[in-house]
């Protein structure tokens, strides 16, 4: 997956890949339904073969905070659109996700999990779309654990117009 | 990447865990040399869980409670008890204090759970719980050893009384999980 990602990247450096049409922003609430949690989870969107492509880059970090901990994932991974020109548009994705964990009276536990995601999102907009998406987490690597988070947000498209 | 989905799902079973199973009035555990949860619920104060473990041959088994940590919860310190062979007899104050009679001829080890406790944090379901401490209990016979899960002071809440040293998930071991996700999930 990293090695898919450097090569995305590589094979889109050039300039015209990182104008501004390439990259979307979301803004999803997120609950974790797998120790109660809840926070926001920014993601930052990158088609670099085409702005209005099929493949994106995701990277993502966020805040969730619960009863009994608070957590901080940080996320890089893929998102594949499946009808990209589309209004209401269907995706999944995966990637790596580190998370931290803040157990309340206990030392930070780290832990990197592989996430998957089913999502789609509906154009409200030009630029500006409604989104949802689920996502199951498993943890390898600092203990296994399981995950699944829910997200609702909104996306903006770059740049953005009315 | 999809198509490997279901593979991950597989090697789940692999990893490291306790097997969930919730606490019934009387529990019997097929497999009692591997991890097991028992997760309950402590709604008047006044139950015995009691959970059954025959052993094939003398096994040191490490054994804890925990409670989630709550402040509503603060108070809650559940008790264990396991009544069997080979274990000391019961003093006076131990038969008072014990929920039900211990048999002719079994003895009896009691964790009375009355030391300060550690936060200990549950990877697999992200529980943040507080643990009476891990101890390795010398059961010095084989034979059906019964482990009395109650709450001396007659607090309600929820308990997990974790056990055992093997992993095993054949079976449907995951299932409770998500039929008895308010106990195991949150």
């Amino acid at each position: 997956m990293i090695s898919t990602l450097m090569c995305a990247s590589l094979l889109a450096a050039d300039a015209q890949a990182l104008e501004a049409d390439h990259f979307s922003l979301g803004l999803p609430a997120e609950a974790d339904v797998v120790g109660l949690a809840f926070g926001v989870h920014p993601e930052l969107l990158w088609r670099p073969f085409d702005p209005a492509g099929r493949f994106h880059v995701r990277a993502a970090t966020g805040a969730m905070v619960g009863p009994e901990l608070a957590l901080v994932p940080v996320s890089l991974g893929f998102r594949q659109m499946l009808r990209p020109e589309k209004t209401f548009r269907p995706g999944f994705g995966a990637g790596l996700q580190f998370q931290a964990f803040l157990p309340y009276g206990h030392a930070m536990v780290p832990r990197l999990d592989q996430y998957y995601e089913f999502y789609f999102d509906v154009a409200t907009s030009d630029s500006l779309r409604v989104t949802a998406a689920l996502s199951p987490e498993f943890g390898w690597v600092g203990g296994f654990g399981l995950g699944m988070a829910a997200r609702l947000g909104v996306q903006m498209d770059f740049p953005l117009r009315d | 990447m999809l198509r490997f989905f279901p593979a991950l799902l597989l090697l789940a079973p692999l990893a490291s865990a306790h097997r969930p199973e919730p606490a019934q009035d009387e529990l019997t555990i097929a497999k009692p040399k591997v991890s097991h949860v028992v997760g309950g619920n402590f709604e008047t104060g006044d139950e015995v869980f009691r959970v059954l473990l025959d052993y094939d041959r003398p096994f040191a088994m490490p054994m804890e409670i925990m409670v989630p940590r709550d402040k509503e919860l603060e108070n809650h310190r559940p008790v264990f008890a396991i009544v069997g062979p080979g274990l000391p007899e019961p003093t006076n104050e131990q038969r008072l204090f014990l929920p039900l009679e211990v048999a002719d001829g079994h003895g009896v080890f009691i964790e009375y759970n009355d030391r300060d406790r550690e936060v200990y944090f549950e990877r697999v379901m992200r529980r943040t719980m507080l643990t009476s401490g891990s101890l390795a209990v010398h059961l010095p016979s084989e034979g059906l050893y019964e482990v009395w899960i109650f709450s001396p002071d007659f607090t309600v809440g929820e308990f997990w009384y974790g056990f055992g040293v093997e992993e095993d998930f054949s079976g449907g071991g995951w299932g409770p999980i998500f039929a008895e996700w308010g106990l195991f999930g949150w």
